[in-house]
Protein backbone atom coordinates (compact mmCIF):
# COMPACT_ATOMS: atom_id res chain seq x y z
CA UNK A 1 0.00 0.00 0.00
CA UNK A 2 2.67 2.45 0.74
CA UNK A 3 4.69 1.81 -1.91
CA UNK A 4 2.10 2.22 -4.50
CA UNK A 5 1.25 5.25 -2.78
CA UNK A 6 4.94 6.58 -2.29
CA UNK A 7 4.89 8.18 -6.40
CA UNK A 8 1.71 10.21 -5.51
CA UNK A 9 2.86 11.09 -2.38
CA UNK A 10 6.63 12.03 -3.49
CA UNK A 11 4.91 14.24 -5.87
CA UNK A 12 2.90 15.95 -3.76
CA UNK A 13 5.77 16.82 -1.39
CA UNK A 14 8.05 18.09 -4.49
CA UNK A 15 5.14 20.82 -5.80
CA UNK A 16 4.34 21.72 -1.82
CA UNK A 17 8.11 22.44 -1.32
CA UNK A 18 8.84 23.81 -5.24
CA UNK A 19 9.65 27.51 -4.05
CA UNK A 20 11.25 26.50 -1.25
CA UNK A 21 13.32 24.19 -3.93
CA UNK A 22 14.08 27.17 -6.31
CA UNK A 23 14.50 29.70 -3.05
CA UNK A 24 17.77 27.23 -2.62
CA UNK A 25 15.67 26.98 1.11
CA UNK A 26 16.13 22.98 1.32
CA UNK A 27 18.96 21.29 3.07
CA UNK A 28 20.94 20.01 0.44
CA UNK A 29 19.94 16.40 1.04
CA UNK A 30 16.55 17.27 0.66
CA UNK A 31 17.14 19.31 -2.26
CA UNK A 32 18.76 16.34 -4.00
CA UNK A 33 15.89 14.07 -3.16
CA UNK A 34 13.44 15.96 -5.05
CA UNK A 35 16.06 16.81 -7.78
CA UNK A 36 16.17 13.62 -8.02
CA UNK A 37 12.28 12.81 -7.94
CA UNK A 38 12.12 15.18 -10.56
CA UNK A 39 14.70 13.52 -13.68
CA UNK A 40 12.35 10.57 -13.37
CA UNK A 41 9.06 12.29 -12.75
CA UNK A 42 8.25 14.68 -15.73
CA UNK A 43 4.86 16.36 -14.79
CA UNK A 44 7.03 17.46 -11.42
CA UNK A 45 9.97 18.80 -13.73
CA UNK A 46 7.54 20.62 -16.06
CA UNK A 47 5.74 22.16 -13.23
CA UNK A 48 9.22 23.12 -11.64
CA UNK A 49 10.33 24.55 -14.99
CA UNK A 50 7.09 26.37 -15.05
CA UNK A 51 7.09 27.94 -11.49
CA UNK A 52 10.93 28.80 -12.05
CA UNK A 53 9.80 31.17 -15.36
CA UNK A 54 7.16 32.35 -13.31
CA UNK A 55 9.77 33.79 -10.62
CA UNK A 56 11.93 35.30 -13.59
CA UNK A 57 9.15 36.53 -15.22
CA UNK A 58 7.84 38.31 -12.31
CA UNK A 59 10.74 39.78 -11.09
CA UNK A 60 11.55 41.20 -14.94
CA UNK A 61 7.81 42.80 -15.01
CA UNK A 62 9.03 44.43 -11.20
CA UNK A 63 12.02 45.58 -12.22
CA UNK A 64 13.08 49.41 -13.50
CA UNK A 65 13.30 49.47 -17.62
CA UNK A 66 16.55 50.49 -18.78
CA UNK A 67 14.62 54.16 -19.62
CA UNK A 68 13.85 54.45 -15.75
CA UNK A 69 17.70 53.32 -15.33
CA UNK A 70 18.83 55.92 -17.76
CA UNK A 71 16.81 58.83 -15.76
CA UNK A 72 18.21 57.49 -12.75
CA UNK A 73 21.74 57.87 -13.25
CA UNK A 74 21.40 60.82 -15.48
CA UNK A 75 24.05 63.32 -13.67
CA UNK A 76 25.66 60.79 -11.28
CA UNK A 77 28.97 60.64 -12.81
CA UNK A 78 29.47 64.10 -12.47
CA UNK A 79 28.02 64.23 -8.79
CA UNK A 80 30.38 61.46 -8.12
CA UNK A 81 33.59 63.05 -10.13
CA UNK A 82 32.74 66.06 -7.26
CA UNK A 83 32.72 63.84 -4.38
CA UNK A 84 36.20 63.10 -2.73
CA UNK A 85 37.52 60.07 -4.06
CA UNK A 86 37.68 57.18 -1.31
CA UNK A 87 40.70 56.30 -0.21
CA UNK A 88 41.29 53.50 1.98
CA UNK A 89 43.20 55.32 5.13
CA UNK A 90 45.78 54.00 8.02
CA UNK A 91 42.58 53.03 10.00
CA UNK A 92 40.33 51.35 7.79
CA UNK A 93 43.26 48.86 6.63
CA UNK A 94 41.70 47.30 9.73
CA UNK A 95 38.38 45.94 7.81
CA UNK A 96 36.61 43.27 9.48
CA UNK A 97 35.16 42.73 13.05
CA UNK A 98 37.26 39.83 13.65
CA UNK A 99 40.46 42.58 12.78
CA UNK A 100 39.15 44.98 14.70
CA UNK A 101 38.19 42.84 17.70
CA UNK A 102 42.01 41.10 17.51
CA UNK A 103 43.30 44.81 17.28
CA UNK A 104 41.20 45.93 20.31
CA UNK A 105 42.00 42.81 22.30
CA UNK A 106 45.63 43.38 21.39
CA UNK A 107 45.75 47.05 22.10
CA UNK A 108 44.41 46.35 26.33
CA UNK A 109 46.99 43.48 26.68
CA UNK A 110 49.51 46.07 25.58
CA UNK A 111 47.75 48.95 27.92
CA UNK A 112 47.45 46.39 30.94
CA UNK A 113 51.02 45.48 30.55
CA UNK A 114 52.05 49.04 30.36
CA UNK A 115 50.49 49.66 33.48
CA UNK A 116 51.94 46.54 35.27
CA UNK A 117 55.24 47.78 33.77
CA UNK A 118 54.64 51.57 35.67
CA UNK A 119 53.51 50.14 38.41
CA UNK A 120 56.19 47.91 38.65
CA UNK A 121 58.56 50.94 38.66
CA UNK A 122 57.04 52.97 40.55
CA UNK A 123 55.96 51.14 44.10
CA UNK A 124 55.06 53.49 46.81
CA UNK A 125 58.31 52.77 48.63
CA UNK A 126 59.85 53.37 45.80
CA UNK A 127 60.75 49.28 45.47
CA UNK A 128 59.26 47.58 42.66
CA UNK A 129 55.54 45.91 43.46
CA UNK A 130 57.08 42.13 42.92
CA UNK A 131 59.22 43.15 45.83
CA UNK A 132 56.62 44.65 47.95
CA UNK A 133 54.50 41.48 47.25
CA UNK A 134 57.21 39.34 48.63
CA UNK A 135 58.00 41.60 51.71
CA UNK A 136 54.57 41.54 52.44
CA UNK A 137 53.83 38.11 52.22
CA UNK A 138 57.34 37.44 54.64
CA UNK A 139 55.60 39.68 56.96
CA UNK A 140 52.60 37.86 56.45
CA UNK A 141 53.92 34.75 57.74
CA UNK A 142 56.08 36.38 60.46
CA UNK A 143 52.75 37.69 62.14
CA UNK A 144 54.03 41.28 61.79
CA UNK A 145 51.05 42.48 59.42
CA UNK A 146 48.43 44.86 61.49
CA UNK A 147 45.06 42.71 61.74
CA UNK A 148 42.46 44.02 59.53
CA UNK A 149 38.68 43.96 61.01
CA UNK A 150 34.97 44.68 59.59
CA UNK A 151 33.87 47.02 58.83
CA UNK A 152 37.46 48.61 58.10
CA UNK A 153 37.77 51.86 60.62
CA UNK A 154 37.91 55.07 59.12
CA UNK A 155 38.71 56.39 62.23
CA UNK A 156 42.38 56.14 61.12
CA UNK A 157 41.88 57.93 58.09
CA UNK A 158 39.56 61.14 58.77
CA UNK A 159 40.20 60.98 62.81
CA UNK A 160 42.61 63.45 64.74
CA UNK A 161 42.12 66.84 62.99
CA UNK B 1 36.01 36.14 -15.23
CA UNK B 2 33.51 38.54 -13.68
CA UNK B 3 35.31 40.64 -10.70
CA UNK B 4 33.65 40.18 -7.37
CA UNK B 5 32.52 43.23 -5.51
CA UNK B 6 35.44 42.74 -3.57
CA UNK B 7 37.57 42.76 -5.99
CA UNK B 8 36.02 46.26 -7.47
CA UNK B 9 35.98 47.82 -3.92
CA UNK B 10 40.30 47.13 -3.66
CA UNK B 11 40.52 48.70 -7.22
CA UNK B 12 38.16 51.83 -6.25
CA UNK B 13 40.13 52.04 -2.56
CA UNK B 14 43.32 51.36 -4.45
CA UNK B 15 43.07 54.68 -6.82
CA UNK B 16 40.81 53.23 -9.77
CA UNK B 17 37.72 55.27 -8.60
CA UNK B 18 36.56 54.94 -12.32
CA UNK B 19 35.79 51.66 -10.63
CA UNK B 20 33.09 52.31 -9.26
CA UNK B 21 31.02 52.35 -12.41
CA UNK B 22 30.82 49.02 -12.68
CA UNK B 23 29.11 48.94 -8.77
CA UNK B 24 26.76 51.07 -10.25
CA UNK B 25 25.82 49.09 -13.12
CA UNK B 26 25.60 45.50 -11.20
CA UNK B 27 23.64 47.28 -8.16
CA UNK B 28 22.06 50.16 -9.71
CA UNK B 29 18.42 47.95 -10.67
CA UNK B 30 17.90 46.34 -7.52
CA UNK B 31 18.42 49.55 -6.04
CA UNK B 32 16.44 51.81 -8.02
CA UNK B 33 13.49 49.34 -8.05
CA UNK B 34 13.33 49.25 -4.53
CA UNK B 35 13.35 53.33 -4.40
CA UNK B 36 11.09 53.40 -7.42
CA UNK B 37 8.23 51.19 -4.73
CA UNK B 38 9.77 54.05 -2.00
CA UNK B 39 9.03 57.07 -3.91
CA UNK B 40 6.60 59.23 -4.78
CA UNK B 41 7.46 60.45 -8.58
CA UNK B 42 10.89 59.66 -11.10
CA UNK B 43 12.37 63.03 -9.73
CA UNK B 44 12.16 61.89 -6.35
CA UNK B 45 13.53 58.56 -7.19
CA UNK B 46 16.65 59.81 -9.01
CA UNK B 47 17.40 62.11 -6.39
CA UNK B 48 17.85 59.41 -3.65
CA UNK B 49 19.14 57.13 -5.70
CA UNK B 50 22.25 58.96 -7.00
CA UNK B 51 22.61 60.38 -3.43
CA UNK B 52 22.56 56.41 -2.23
CA UNK B 53 25.25 56.16 -4.61
CA UNK B 54 27.25 59.71 -3.76
CA UNK B 55 27.28 58.45 -0.08
CA UNK B 56 27.97 54.94 -0.88
CA UNK B 57 31.42 56.31 -2.78
CA UNK B 58 32.12 59.07 -0.06
CA UNK B 59 32.29 55.62 2.62
CA UNK B 60 33.06 53.03 0.78
CA UNK B 61 36.32 52.43 2.89
CA UNK B 62 34.07 51.73 5.82
CA UNK B 63 32.32 49.08 3.95
CA UNK B 64 33.59 46.15 6.78
CA UNK B 65 31.69 43.22 4.41
CA UNK B 66 32.42 43.93 0.57
CA UNK B 67 29.88 40.65 0.31
CA UNK B 68 27.09 42.87 1.64
CA UNK B 69 27.71 45.48 -0.86
CA UNK B 70 23.77 45.28 -1.83
CA UNK B 71 22.56 45.09 1.90
CA UNK B 72 24.69 47.86 2.71
CA UNK B 73 23.48 50.18 -0.28
CA UNK B 74 19.99 49.28 0.91
CA UNK B 75 20.99 50.76 4.29
CA UNK B 76 21.85 53.56 3.12
CA UNK B 77 18.93 53.75 0.58
CA UNK B 78 16.21 53.23 3.33
CA UNK B 79 18.08 55.83 5.99
CA UNK B 80 17.45 58.43 3.24
CA UNK B 81 13.74 57.60 2.45
CA UNK B 82 13.39 57.03 6.39
CA UNK B 83 14.65 60.76 6.87
CA UNK B 84 12.61 61.89 3.70
CA UNK B 85 9.64 60.50 5.00
CA UNK B 86 9.78 62.14 8.24
CA UNK B 87 10.30 65.57 6.82
CA UNK B 88 6.96 64.98 4.60
CA UNK B 89 5.66 63.97 7.77
CA UNK B 90 6.37 67.24 9.55
CA UNK B 91 4.82 69.03 6.61
CA UNK B 92 2.05 67.20 6.81
CA UNK B 93 2.10 65.21 3.80
CA UNK B 94 0.53 61.73 3.13
CA UNK B 95 3.00 58.99 4.12
CA UNK B 96 4.17 57.73 1.21
CA UNK B 97 3.75 53.95 2.56
CA UNK B 98 0.02 54.27 2.80
CA UNK B 99 -0.51 55.42 -0.67
CA UNK B 100 -2.27 53.56 -3.10
CA UNK B 101 -0.18 51.27 -5.29
CA UNK B 102 1.92 54.16 -6.97
CA UNK B 103 4.90 52.20 -8.24
CA UNK B 104 3.83 51.80 -12.21
CA UNK B 105 3.47 55.44 -12.72
CA UNK B 106 7.03 55.90 -10.51
CA UNK B 107 9.26 52.96 -11.77
CA UNK B 108 9.21 53.06 -15.88
CA UNK B 109 8.76 56.45 -17.87
CA UNK B 110 7.41 54.18 -20.74
CA UNK B 111 3.75 52.96 -20.36
CA UNK B 112 3.48 49.86 -18.41
CA UNK B 113 1.55 47.25 -20.55
CA UNK B 114 -1.57 46.20 -18.40
CA UNK B 115 0.17 42.69 -17.11
CA UNK B 116 2.99 44.67 -15.28
CA UNK B 117 0.52 47.11 -13.62
CA UNK B 118 -1.63 44.56 -12.76
CA UNK B 119 1.75 42.88 -10.87
CA UNK B 120 2.38 46.19 -9.56
CA UNK B 121 -1.09 46.37 -8.08
CA UNK B 122 -0.84 42.42 -6.88
CA UNK B 123 2.68 43.23 -4.71
CA UNK B 124 1.09 46.44 -3.51
CA UNK B 125 -2.06 44.27 -2.25
CA UNK B 126 0.18 41.74 -0.20
CA UNK B 127 0.48 42.37 3.74
CA UNK B 128 2.71 45.21 4.71
CA UNK B 129 5.16 42.12 6.11
CA UNK B 130 4.83 40.08 3.24
CA UNK B 131 5.40 42.78 1.15
CA UNK B 132 8.53 44.64 2.45
CA UNK B 133 9.93 40.67 3.09
CA UNK B 134 9.11 40.11 -1.19
CA UNK B 135 10.76 43.66 -2.05
CA UNK B 136 13.92 42.73 -0.77
CA UNK B 137 14.12 39.48 -1.51
CA UNK B 138 13.14 39.57 -5.06
CA UNK B 139 13.61 42.43 -6.30
CA UNK B 140 16.35 43.55 -4.32
CA UNK B 141 18.06 40.24 -3.91
CA UNK B 142 18.93 40.14 -0.61
CA UNK B 143 19.20 36.61 0.98
CA UNK B 144 16.48 35.83 4.39
CA UNK B 145 19.84 36.89 6.82
CA UNK B 146 19.80 39.96 5.58
CA UNK B 147 16.12 40.70 4.70
CA UNK B 148 15.79 39.25 8.46
CA UNK B 149 18.41 41.77 9.66
CA UNK B 150 17.07 44.68 7.91
CA UNK B 151 13.64 44.52 9.08
CA UNK B 152 14.59 43.24 12.70
CA UNK B 153 12.38 39.82 11.91
CA UNK B 154 13.67 36.86 12.60
CA UNK B 155 15.32 34.72 9.63
CA UNK B 156 12.86 32.01 9.46
CA UNK B 157 10.03 34.55 9.44
CA UNK B 158 11.63 36.37 6.82
CA UNK B 159 11.31 32.77 5.31
CA UNK B 160 8.10 32.09 5.62
CA UNK B 161 6.62 35.93 4.82
CA UNK B 162 8.32 35.52 1.40
CA UNK B 163 6.75 31.63 0.34
CA UNK B 164 3.29 33.38 1.36
CA UNK B 165 3.54 36.22 -0.40
CA UNK B 166 4.86 34.36 -3.34
CA UNK B 167 1.90 31.93 -2.95
CA UNK B 168 -0.58 34.68 -2.63
CA UNK B 169 1.00 36.14 -6.04
CA UNK B 170 0.94 33.33 -8.00
CA UNK B 171 -2.89 32.72 -6.46
CA UNK B 172 -3.47 36.75 -7.39
CA UNK B 173 -2.08 36.38 -10.78
CA UNK B 174 -1.76 32.98 -11.80
CA UNK B 175 0.20 31.23 -14.26
CA UNK B 176 -0.22 34.12 -17.15
CA UNK B 177 3.16 35.57 -16.42
CA UNK B 178 4.71 32.38 -18.26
Amino acid sequence: MTGANEPEDACARVRERLDVLLDGGLGAVEAARDRGHMEACEPCAAACAGRERWGESLQAALAPGAEALDFAREGLAARLGQAPAPRRGGLTLLRGRAVRRAAAAALVAASALACLALLDGLGASGAPVGELVSSAMRELEAGSLPELSWPPSTAGLWGAR
Amino acid sequence: MESSDGEIIERVLGGEPGCFDLLVDRHGAALLGWLGRRCSGREEARELYQETWVRAYEGLARLEDPGRLRAWLLGIAYNLVGKRLRRAGALGFEPLGEREPHAAEVRDPLERAELGTRIQAAVERLPERQREVFELRALVGLDHAAVAERLGIREDNARANYYQAVRRLRSELGDELT
